[in-house]
């Protein structure tokens, strides 16, 4: 590397309020991208999974070096089970209320029902998000720019889409094998073991996706790492959203000009945030991280070690 | 040093002058003049004696077994003064009370072929009864009791290996209660107490119930139709299909247990118990363990559940039978009731959960063949394609980034 791009790279470096945070790159204005609802159920959402792998995986691979030790640390198999049964009935619960919630407000309006369906911040893969895909294979050889995105692109739809597959089989078969003398009554057996392969693959695939894909789209891609905190303080710089999501950002170009709205409301101009805000978002950032790269790692371990 | 030949003289004298009147005690009063005064003996004995050898104080010969006899009953060549210097030629059997000498059982043990053969004592009366304070028989039947216990370390004196004071049969059960009391064998002698086809009666003894379940189950049958007679390597070699004895599950010196090198896993040494007999099951069972590891089952059980159901809560412990033998706990008549011991409310439909799946095996239930396939099918499409994915865009943005490309932020 020559000394010239050094010197580039320090001034850039300076010119980051906080640099550790890429949604907080250049000096533009802030708009509010998620509100509080978005990131409270986002850290919940944390919270939950994270508990279920953790004490899902000493028993997914229960002959891997590290299992009785994660074991031992919630307390021991029954214990490690009964903490798994009410982070997975909690995970449940908000995600009933979020289906309760959408059905409420797409029932009877019609306009939302569409917008929800077709509209531009629609969380539904449209045939755009297809185009996309293929053009960002095109981008990936240099053959093509990169795709732009809007509110939310392929990957993250893809995030929402796997989430709604994973409560279905996850949850579902879970639930199954949490209440097995009840659905035995009129279930044959073999459900069960049918439930132990469903939970237990789909559960990998989950934890691998978001410790990879997700992480990696988000986090430590080399030009936004090691963190994007937008989803811990809500709010992203204009630089971020053009490069990020520009469909989008053509759309609400006018926000700049607005006086800044200190509640969180979508779209508009939001204050930066302050060094605690971001402090506590990145710490947080950084641990789910450090846990989720650690999992990968045991994983990996396991893989290898059977 | 020149007074003590009179004074020897003299006690001499008087035990030549006491002999001839009688009496048991008497007799003991003229020996233990001698015998029980160290000092004296010091002074007088030969060259090359130990005279702490000789010392004899009358306390625990009076305590023992033999408390009513007198000294003369056993040293029958002692009757004068001064006494033959040459070996001692005392033969339990020349009393009236062990009239063979050495005991026949004895003679065709083991410890009589490596007498006979190396001239070393082994375990001859002596050595395992004392000299002076030999237990009575009564005593050494006492399970626990100070006089077996005594046995038993006189046996280990010797057997340092089968030392194991945690055991459960240490301060329970005598050596000679399994290996018998002086027909001890060779390990691979088909008298020993403790060859395989004889095992069970040893154990019987005490464990009645258990063994009387176990004698006629698959492993009891299969014993007895290969007639085995060598004890089983641990680890077994599960391709030689050979019937386990009591030992070969329970283990004998130690008892089975929680392996030593490992910490306990579960609550209690029942639960430890519990597991330890998944993992010798398993040694034999291989196919039957690796697809109970597969269920929740086997992965609780690892782990240390010892509430989760292991090979034993299933198939019974003793009394195992196969699946189609009517006495068998899994035999399609009894397994509503066995799945029911843990899950109460456990029906017909139930009990058709396989304890020991075979995913990747279509014919065994190709519902969980194919959704085994279908699901590894996602996920390695799903991981394959975005990995690669992830991968290319990394170096796609790293390569432009390097190169001062394209419109990369940093």
């Amino acid at each position: 590397m020559s000394e010239e791009t050094l010197v580039q790279e320090t001034v850039v470096q300076e010119e980051r309020p906080v640099p550790m945070d890429s949604a907080q790159r250049g000096d533009g204005p802030f708009v509010w991208r998620f509100l509080l609802w978005h990131r409270l159920a986002h850290a919940l959402a944390i919270l939950t999974f994270y508990t279920l792998v953790l004490t899902g995986l000493p028993l997914r691979y229960s002959s891997a070096p590290f299992s009785p030790a994660l074991i031992d640390f919630f307390g021991g198999v029954e214990r490690a089970g009964f903490i798994h049964r009410t982070a997975g009935g909690i995970m449940i619960g908000y995600t009933l209320i979020y289906i309760v919630y959408l059905v409420a407000r797409l029932w009877k309006n019609r306009e939302k029902r569409l917008a929800w369906l077709w509209g531009s911040d629609s969380l539904v893969p449209h045939p755009q998000d297809a185009r996309d895909f293929i053009q960002q294979w095109k981008y990936f050889f240099g053959k093509a720019e990169p795709a732009r995105f809007g509110r939310y692109g392929y990957l993250e739809k893809l995030d929402f889409l796997g989430e709604v597959w994973g409560f279905v089989i996850i949850g579902g078969s879970g639930v199954l094998l949490w209440f097995p003398e009840f659905f035995g009554a009129f279930l044959p057996g073999w459900w069960f073991n049918v439930a132990t392969v469903l939970h237990g693959v789909e559960a990998l695939l989950a934890t691998c996706f978001i410790f990879v894909v997700h992480f990696f789209n988000v986090h430590v891609r080399p030009d936004k790492w090691p963190m994007d905190a937008v989803m811990f303080h809500g709010r992203a710089t204009v630089q971020y959203m053009e490069e990020e999501h520009p469909e989008m950002m053509d759309q609400i170009e006018a926000v700049i000009d607005e006086p800044i709205s200190e509640t969180p409301i979508p779209d508009r101009r939001a204050p930066a945030p302050g060094r605690r805000a971001s402090f506590i978002a990145s710490a947080f950032g950084f641990l789910a991280l450090a846990i989720g790269f650690a999992i990968i790692g045991m994983i990996l371990w396991a893989v290898t070690f059977s | 040093m020149t007074r003590a030949p009179l004074r020897s003289l003299l006690v001499a004298l008087g035990a030549l002058l006491a002999l001839p009147v009688g009496g048991a005690a008497q007799d003991d009063l003229a020996c233990l003049a001698c015998h029980n005064d160290v000092e004296l003996l010091r002074a007088q004995a030969s060259n090359g004696v130990d005279p702490i050898g000789l010392h004899v104080p009358p306390g625990p010969l009076r305590a023992s077994g033999h408390g009513d006899m007198t000294c003369a009953e056993c040293h029958t060549s002692f009757e004068r003064f001064p006494h033959p210097g040459a070996a001692e030629t005392v033969t339990c059997g020349t009393s009236s009370c062990h009239t063979n000498d050495p005991h026949p059982d004895w003679e065709g043990s083991v410890h009589a072929r490596i007498q006979e053969e190396t001239g070393i004592a082994a375990a001859e009366c002596t050595a395992c009864h004392g000299v002076h304070d030999v237990d009575a028989l009564d005593d050494l039947r006492v399970e626990g009791g100070p006089a077996m216990l005594r046995m038993n370390a006189s046996c280990i004196s010797c057997h340092e290996a089968q030392n194991h004071p945690a055991d459960p049969h240490a301060d329970t059960a005598s050596c000679a209660g399994c290996h018998a009391p002086h027909a001890m064998r060779e390990i691979d002698s088909p008298d020993s107490w403790v060859a395989p086809l004889r095992q069970a009666e040893t154990c019987a003894a005490c464990h009645e119930a258990v063994t009387d379940s176990v004698r006629h189950d698959a492993h009891g049958a299969a014993l007895q139709r290969q007639g085995r007679v060598t004890p089983l390597a641990w680890p077994p070699n599960p391709a030689d299909s050979l019937a386990p004895t009591c030992t070969d599950c329970h283990g004998a010196h130690p008892m089975a247990g929680p392996p030593p090198d490992s910490v306990s896993r579960t609550a209690s040494p029942e639960m430890d118990f519990q597991m330890e007999m998944v993992r010798r099951c398993a040694a034999c069972h291989v196919a039957p363990a690796e697809s109970y590891y597969l269920t929740y089952h086997g992965k609780a059980t690892r782990l240390g559940s010892g509430v989760s159901a292991s090979c034993a809560q299933c198939h019974g412990a003793h009394g195992v039978f196969p699946a189609d033998s009517a006495a068998s706990a899994i035999h399609e008549g009894r397994i509503v009731e066995t799945c029911a011991s843990c899950h109460e409310a456990a029906r017909a439909a139930f009990v058709l959960y396989d304890s020991h799946p075979e995913p990747m095996n279509p014919d065994r239930n190709p519902w969980l063949f194919g959704s085994f396939v279908f699901m590894n099918a996602i996920l390695l499409g799903t991981l394959g394609v975005f990995f690669l994915h992830t991968a290319l865009w990394w170096l796609r943005i790293w390569l432009d980034m390097r190169s001062g490309r394209g419109h990369h932020h940093v």
